[in-house]
């Protein structure tokens, strides 16, 4: 390529020849020099033997393609570590702010009859805090969540999974790598267990529109007030936490959550908020946060079941993928007006600006 | 916005528009005029695009075909006629998989489509018929990806150190072609604003013509550039909306708290939704006019001296657009929606009507 203003990568090729030897000689008459490269060649030859025997070199990563073997890595607490031929696994080796898509996996393991198949997760958690079994009990796992820490870290790493690292992967039952990466979503999950799996459900589904009466939820109670939730109109705005991607940003979402209730109380006080929170979401995490941000007076639900008609994944409306949806009602339960929470944040701080 | 924060971006902007000035020849200032009675405005039909879900998604037309990279579902569909969209590819890691794609691009000839799989590091070309010929991996994050002259790939790139970087499908990493430019080069009031935008801004829209001449729109500044087709800077200047005055700077909106969420695309200023970013550009490969779609969803045309004429809104197509594209055989301007999953079509004759010579703006630095 002949571009006056292309700047090429090729052109620097390093010097040799005359310069090099004359370089090579002065050198190796310094005694410093000589010890110098005595020791990094002893470094080099010590690193050769190590590799050798296999305790130094490249570790193998968990990527798409690799042929696992199978095995069984045991951890401190007596949990296993178990791939063997004949079934598929989601490996997952995440943090604690992971737990909502490990409960995600759960519901559409239950919803799929995943149980039934030959499927196994294998979740891993890097944090030594957390009862993971607790979690476990809570939320009705039918499979374990294991604390990484509790594994050796080499047999960790043989396996590929690097440090702290997140890595997701879905391992076919030949034990072959059928995809892997270090980040994952909740939609992503569905896709591929729906693409590997064959889990796809089938018929449409109705996004709810303004007209509709708001959908009927069993609601459990998580924190604030308590609401006359069946008299007509005690309710104005639904705020639907919904779980298009309950792992990206809920920490945010939370603090806009506190603004919201600062803002919303300081305007238009007619009629009340209440927040739902999609069944994906854990209740001991969300207690959590609630009571670090202070939104105790926040009526919080979480709901049984997903919200139909919201926050479905085959829904159509490019609105409903949004993270958390705002639902207006009228004094009948009717739905007014769905909008996106960002959308309504704007107004909010817009009018709160010219008061 | 408080009446303080208003008269500070006012003032910036007034700012910005004698920067603006200084950097190019002397020409009428624009004229300040609060309404849009300068701007042509656009008349469009509305269609329903039958995806299932969307995202993030980018658009681009080969030859009357419409192809949106939906990166939330990992694929591309292809618009074969109103109700008909054909689908390619799904999740995952392999040839002719995606894992959250973002960019795509078609070759001037229309016979190849490059694929920037961000989620897999790598650009994937297909042929149309999205046959896999080849794969290119790519270390740093892309924000822009265009073809270029000889077969050659354009990738927005500037943690490689330079604005674009060049890739050969088969090779690899090639070169690179331009500086990139930096939030506080826009900005001459403030000092701690210039400390902390000293980075480089990654974000870029990139289109090329048939003659390889090359278009920069940078996202969040105010600013397009355009380079020659052996990659020299030929012209270079913040965007001034005509009658409007300079583009409000997104950066200084962001700084003060003028906007939030970070995310908004434009602001109000005494009644007047300004735009705060270029969302999109596509070049008009008979008369090498550029569109660009801004934050406010107005459209804009630039022609080769890089003087800008606001087109204005588009009416007829409720929703917020996103990406534009331009279908040559059919000469429509093609406006995507991604809240409404809509489409927008703009006679591009009539959009292009307006003569560039009538335009108001002054005239473009040449380098």
């Amino acid at each position: 390529m002949k571009c006056a203003n292309v700047k090429s990568i090729r052109s620097s090729q390093p010097g040799t020849g005359s310069a090099g030897s004359s370089w090579w000689k002065r050198l190796s008459q310094s005694s410093t020099a000589k010890s110098m490269v005595m020791l990094t060649l002893g470094s080099a030859l010590l690193a050769f033997g190590l590799y050798k025997h296999k305790l130094l070199g490249p570790t193998p990563a968990l990527e798409y393609g690799r042929q696992l073997a199978p095995q069984e890595i045991e951890g401190v607490g007596g949990q296993v570590l178990r791939l063997s031929e004949g079934s598929w696994y989601f490996l997952m080796s995440a943090s604690t702010d992971d737990l909502a898509l490990v409960k995600y996996l759960s519901q559409l393991m239950e919803g799929n009859g995943l149980h039934f198949k030959s499927f196994q997760p294998i979740v891993l958690i890097d944090d030594e805090q957390e009862p993971l079994t607790e979690f476990e009990f809570r939320n009705f796992l039918t499979f374990p969540v294991m604390a990484l820490h509790t594994f050796p870290h080499n047999e960790l790493e043989n396996l590929g999974l690097h440090g702290h690292d997140r890595a997701y992967a879905l391992i076919s039952p030949s034990l072959e790598v059928v995809f892997a990466s270090s980040f994952l979503q909740t939609n992503d999950l569905r896709l591929l267990l729906e693409k590997h799996l064959g889990t796809e459900r089938q018929g449409s589904v109705r996004a709810l529109e303004p007209g509709d009466a708001f959908p009927s939820l069993r609601l459990s109670q998580v924190a604030g007030p308590a609401l006359e939730l069946h008299v007509p109109g005690s309710v104005r705005e639904w705020m639907v936490f919904t779980a298009q991607c309950i792992t990206c940003s809920l920490k945010n979402q939370m603090e806009q959550l506190a603004e919201h209730q600062e803002l919303f109380a300081s305007q238009d006080g007619s009629g009340e908020v209440a927040v739902i929170f999609s069944s994906s979401f854990d209740e001991y995490d969300l207690v959590a946060k609630l009571q670090q941000l202070r939104l105790s007076t926040l009526p919080v639900y979480l709901s049984a079941s997903p919200v139909i008609g919201l926050e479905d994944p085959y829904l159509q409306k490019s609105l409903y993928v949004e993270d958390v949806l705002v639902v207006d009602v009228d004094d009948g339960g009717r739905v007014v007006e769905i909008r996106g929470f960002s959308e309504v944040m704007q107004g909010l701080r817009a009018a709160g600006s010219t008061r | 916005m408080t009446a303080r924060k208003k008269l500070s971006l006012v003032a910036r902007c007034a700012a910005l528009f004698l920067v603006g000035a200084l950097a190019v020849p002397a020409d009428p200032p624009a004229r300040k005029d609060e309404s849009r009675v300068t701007a042509q405005t656009l008349h469009g039909t509305r269609q329903r695009l039958s995806l299932r879900i969307a995202r993030n998604w980018a658009s681009v037309t080969m030859g009357d075909r419409l192809l949106v990279l939906d990166s939330q579902s990992h694929q591309v569909a292809a618009k074969q006629s109103a109700e008909n969209w054909s689908l390619f590819g799904s999740i995952g890691n392999g040839p002719g998989e995606f894992f959250h794609p973002s960019e795509i691009a078609v070759d001037p000839m229309g016979q190849k489509i490059a694929v920037y799989d961000a989620g897999n590091h790598r650009v994937q070309v297909f042929d149309e018929t999205f046959r896999l010929l080849a794969t290119v991996a790519v270390q740093k994050k892309v924000y822009g990806l265009a073809w270029w002259r000889g077969g050659y790939l354009l990738l927005g790139q500037p943690e490689e150190g330079a604005l674009l970087s060049i890739y050969d499908p088969r090779e690899g990493f090639v070169g690179t072609v331009g500086e990139s430019a930096t939030p506080s080069e826009f900005s001459r009031l403030q000092p701690g604003f210039r400390r902390t935008y000293s980075k480089a801004v990654n974000r870029t829209r990139i289109v090329t013509t048939s003659k390889g001449d090359i278009w920069v729109a940078f996202l969040h500044l105010p600013l397009v550039r355009r380079y020659s087709s052996d990659g020299r800077l030929v012209g270079e200047r913040p965007l001034v909306l005509d009658g409007l005055g300079p583009l409000p700077s997104y950066y200084e909106a962001v700084w003060d708290r003028s906007i939030d969420p970070p995310s908004a695309t434009y602001i109000n200023i005494d009644g007047v939704q300004l735009p705060l970013l270029i969302k999109d550009i596509a070049v008009h490969s008979d008369t090498g006019t550029a569109l660009l779609l801004l934050g406010n969803d107005w459209v804009a045309t630039l022609d080769h001296g890089l003087r800008l004429r606001l087109v204005s809104e588009v009416v007829g197509c409720a929703g917020t657009f996103n990406r534009l594209a331009i279908d040559a055989p059919r000469r429509v301007l093609l406006l995507t929606s991604l809240e409404e999953s809509a489409l927008c079509e703009v006679n591009l004759d009539a959009l292009l009507g307006v003569s560039p010579s009538d335009a108001g703006s002054e005239g473009a630095a040449e380098h």
